[in-house]
């Protein structure tokens, strides 16, 4: 009797593992997603209505569902107290502190903290510019994301439970 | 205090430091600060003009003062901008910023051309901020002279730069606005403020005294502004600043057919040198405006030296 329930105990933790990395990775997906959409409002907010940074962010901030919300609220925040930093060391300084509350990785961090150099500065043209750069590759950064999904998801949980069974064989 | 508590709030944390120390009454009597990268920072006040030590005191010794680094000027402009630049793309094309409270910052530095257009203005190295003074009554004195029965006088001011033209022109629709309580009761006044720096608008709403039946039009061009009021708000008077282009002669032409009183300022020294303007004497010789009225520096801004009857011939002195 106690062994089936080891045995069940030992797939059922093996099976959450794989789901585990599977979740990881759809919720990476969605902050993703949600990062591009923050950017693409934040395109339109300087293109057609000429926003001020502080404004904008908050109202995109509000707007989005994960933790990459925290980004631009706290960002916006952080420029309303005009505390006499410069723009790029706040934009740096709420990415480095958020990080660990998204899904997001190292490489998606190198990718904003170089699109925070350029935030605000001169003509609306270059900010647009700017925004689509960082589109781009966060676009590409999806893509892969997405047939890394389709492959792999299926794998991690037949890893899983397979994995699980694999244990159990060897242990009986 | 306002007045200090806006401009410090959108310096460099240095020159933060340096403005803090001034005294409040010292604070008062300054007119413009002038910030050029590596270069002493300078005051011009009522009495001359002043460089500033690292301490905050005045110092008539150039290499006493604060030597300014771009790096004051860069983040003292991501501030003043809200950080962003981009929303002050057009006023940046003319050469200037206006800050909370109607305070107009002057920018220089390289500027970007394409098929002969100013098309943005980049490596920003020098700032001039010119304090808008808030005067209530310092038209206490003219205003009689340009009231007629139940009305105004169609009014020019004229002066050169900084001698007090757009704080009078403030005061003047502050007291018709409100009306004058025995000689006038209050016009219906509309104002076109293409640089926000008559009402101050800060996202829309005037941050000066310009009275209560004034109408304000912010940052919008002079000769479609004073076609979008007369058409809607239909106004008693019309006030702009400094008029000067061949199109707002169509404009003001357009505003005396519909029966409106017309307030506008001008840059210039005296009435020949406006005739030798085209587009200004192009007005003048249509005698339109009945009350001129000429400013100076010569005892501190505001000095008024006289006005004279434009619709005269001779050009009458009245004051």
């Amino acid at each position: 009797m106690l062994k089936v329930v080891g045995i069940l105990l030992i797939i059922l933790a093996s099976t959450l593992i794989g789901t585990y990395f599977v979740k990881r990775h759809l919720y990476y997906l969605e902050d993703l997603q949600a990062l591009l959409k923050g950017l693409t409002m934040l395109e339109s907010e300087i293109h057609y209505a000429k926003s001020p940074l502080p404004i904008a962010l908050e109202q995109i901030g509000i707007r989005l569902e994960t933790n990459v919300r925290l980004f631009f609220i706290e960002t916006a925040q952080e420029l309303q107290k005009k505390s006499g930093k410069s723009i790029f060391i706040i934009w740096k300084e709420t990415i480095e502190k958020n990080m660990p509350y998204t899904y997001l990785t190292k490489e998606e961090q190198k990718l904003l903290d170089s699109f925070g150099k350029t935030l605000g500065y001169l003509d609306r043209e270059m900010q647009i510019k700017n925004i689509a750069l960082i589109k781009s590759s966060l676009n590409e950064q999806i893509q892969q994301a997405f047939s890394y999904k389709n492959q792999q998801a299926t794998l991690y949980q037949r890893l899983g439970i397979l994995g699980g069974l694999l244990l159990i064989i060897i242990l009986l | 205090m306002e007045i200090k508590k806006h401009l410090l709030q959108v310096c460099s944390p240095t020159l933060k430091k340096i403005l803090t120390q001034i005294s409040p009454q010292q604070f008062e009597e300054i007119e413009e600060i002038r910030i050029r990268s590596y270069k002493p920072l300078l005051i011009k006040h009522r009495k001359g003009e002043d460089f500033l030590t690292a301490r905050g005191k005045w110092t008539k010794f150039p290499e006493e003062g604060y030597s300014c680094v771009m790096e004051d000027i860069t983040l003292t402009l991501e501030l003043m901008s809200d950080y962003s630049l981009y929303a002050f793309e057009e006023e940046i094309k003319n050469g200037y910023i206006t800050l909370l409270g109607g305070h107009r910052v002057g920018l220089t530095g390289k500027v970007i051309v394409e098929k002969g257009q100013v098309k943005a203005l980049r490596y920003i190295s020098g700032l001039n901020i010119r304090i808008s003074h808030e005067k209530i009554g310092c038209a206490d004195s003219i205003i009689p002279y340009l009231l007629c029965e139940t009305s105004i006088y169609h009014t020019l001011i004229v002066s050169p730069p900084g001698c007090g033209k757009t704080t009078l022109l403030r005061d003047i629709i502050r007291q018709i606005s409100n009306g004058i309580s025995s000689r006038c009761s209050g016009l219906t006044v509309g104002v076109v403020d293409e640089r926000s720096e008559i009402a101050g608008c800060y996202q829309g709403i005037p941050q000066k005294d310009i009275g209560i039946r004034t109408d304000v039009l912010d940052g919008c061009p002079k000769v479609e502004g004073m076609m979008m009021l007369l058409r809607s708000m239909a106004p008693q008077v019309i006030a702009v600043d400094e008029i000067g282009h061949e199109k707002d002669i169509y404009a003001i032409e357009n505003v005396l057919n519909a029966g409106c009183k017309i307030i506008c300022t001008v840059h210039g020294n005296s009435i020949e040198d406006l005739q030798q303007k085209p587009v200004l004497s192009t007005l003048l010789k249509k005698n339109i405006f009945e009350r001129i009225i000429f400013l100076s520096h010569r005892q501190g801004p505001g000095t008024l030296e006289k006005i004279i009857d434009g619709t005269d011939l001779e050009r009458k002195r009245i004051c």
